[in-house]
């Protein structure tokens, strides 16, 4: 995280020429495994919880065209379109895809809200288990998903 | 704000839904956390008590003769000479005659560190022959659970355990549902092998990771959490490349969705060594096979 410092201090709201930092998603909506399935064993198997915690942590990279954003956590890498719906309200909705190790592995939709460096949004995800050892498409799972994240400050 | 903590606890809830399983709860070694692991008094304590399943771990002697143990070599705490002296070392079960391990050793007459409530009684070796004779008593409907143990180098060569464990297995034609499994895929595949051989039937699973035994436990878990969750490793390849009926996997890595996964694929899913009440009735709700524990009596 240290080496990424420079270049979010050099991030600006304007069009990034290549990449430039959005934020960072503390609850992430891909793969959203972890707030479906490891939260509830907070209770009982805290450690695999906060280390599934770290795995899903999101940091997006907004892109050369509008609106189009790269996602990049251990769990999941995903490209993300957002257009704002209600702009004054600070609503958007969007849609994205996400991979693993960057085979693609399902796709996710949301609305989301930003007020100052904040981000929530809720929407859903559908996964497949594909992986690169096992290139099977045949199993979906489709799960609510929430994002929770800080970053660059929007104009309200 | 509070729309948002609202909609986390809701979606919190998905992996709280009851799978509608009912895991086999397996008295791991004999149910350790009662009596002294892999002991006689333990197998006899876990078939009296009735406990739906009953795990234990098997090691070939000098001899050929399979005997109750967790390691390839006694275990270094619970284990002593005849005469009550420390083990000079590492005493490997594969460099002793069973005569020589009857005559010479007792095990479980020390404390068990690991599992301090259990009973301290010191005895000989079990052998899986006594074992064969003991669960002809047990309830039919006990679920048999035989680790076998490889160690390249410690124990003898699967060539070698494979159809030392079946065989007796075979001949003693007990009418308990069972299943083999070891962290040796090359094991596995030697067990599945003398079974096709001789045309009898046989259920296995692959304990996933190898744990080495010096190694250490919190990297070994951790470097397996993270190859699934890069998707470098799929349980599903691992127990189809070691042929086997399922997998086994230590609770702190198991992850939801690969179980659902490997259970839609038709694999049994085990989960071990769970101890404590709160985690044995929160596991229970996933679609699992096999809760494996120290402590059956802990199981909701």
């Amino acid at each position: 995280m240290t080496a990424l410092l420079p270049l979010l201090l050099l991030a600006g709201p304007a069009r990034p020429a290549v990449l430039a930092f959005d934020r960072v998603d503390l609850v992430s909506e891909d793969p959203a495994a972890w707030l479906n399935y490891d939260v509830p064993m907070l209770g009982v198997n805290a450690t695999t919880v906060a280390v599934r915690w770290l795995e899903q942590v999101k940091v997006s990279w907004r892109l050369p065209v509008d609106g189009l954003s790269l996602g990049t956590s251990l769990s999941s890498q995903s490209v993300f379109w957002e257009h704002p719906v209600w702009a004054a309200a600070g609503l958007s909705a969007g849609a994205g895809v996400q991979s693993a190790l960057l085979l693609p592995r399902g796709a996710f939709a949301d609305l989301a809200w930003r007020r100052g460096r904040f981000r929530a949004a809720v929407g859903v995800g559908a996964v497949s288990g594909a992986t690169w050892t096992d290139l099977d498409w045949t199993a979906w799972d489709v799960v609510p998903t929430l994002g929770i994240g800080v970053g660059r400050r929007v104009a309200p | 704000m509070r729309g948002v903590v609202a909609a986390a606890a809701i979606l919190a809830g998905c992996g709280l839904l009851d799978a509608g399983v009912d895991p086999v709860v397996e008295a791991h070694r004999g149910a350790a956390g009662y009596w002294p692991q892999n002991s006689r008094t333990a197998m006899f304590g876990s078939i009296a008590a009735g406990y739906e399943g009953l795990e234990f771990d098997l090691v070939l002697t000098s001899d050929g003769v399979p005997v109750l143990s967790h390691d390839a070599w006694l275990h270094e705490t619970l284990c002593t000479t005849a005469d009550g002296a420390a083990p000079d070392g590492r005493i490997l079960v594969q460099d002793l005659a069973l005569d020589d391990l009857v005559d010479g050793y007792l095990c479980g007459g020390v404390p068990d560190p690991e599992n301090p409530d259990a009973e301290v009684v010191a005895e000989t070796v079990m052998t899986f022959d006594e074992l064969l004779v003991a669960l002809a008593d047990a309830d039919p409907d006990m679920v048999i659970h035989i680790d076998v143990k490889y160690l390249e180098g410690s124990t003898p060569e699967p060539g070698i355990i494979a159809p030392a464990v079946l065989e007796r297995w075979w001949d003693a034609d007990l009418p308990q549902p069972w299943y083999a499994s070891t962290d040796a895929p090359g094991l596995l595949l030697e067990l599945r092998r003398v079974a096709e051989e001789v045309g009898e039937p046989i259920v296995t699973s692959l304990i996933w990771p190898y744990f080495p035994p010096d190694g250490s436990d919190t990297a070994v878990a951790l470097g397996a959490e993270a190859l699934a969750t890069l998707g470098i490793v799929d349980l599903e390849d691992l127990a189809e490349d070691a042929e086997a009926d399922g997998i086994a996997i230590p609770w702190q890595i198991l992850d939801r969705r690969q179980v659902e996964a490997a259970r839609q694929r038709g694999l049994a899913v085990q989960a071990w060594t769970l101890n404590e009440a709160d985690l044995l009735a929160a596991y229970a709700q996933w679609p699992l096979d096999a809760l494996i524990t120290d402590y059956p009596e802990r199981a909701p």
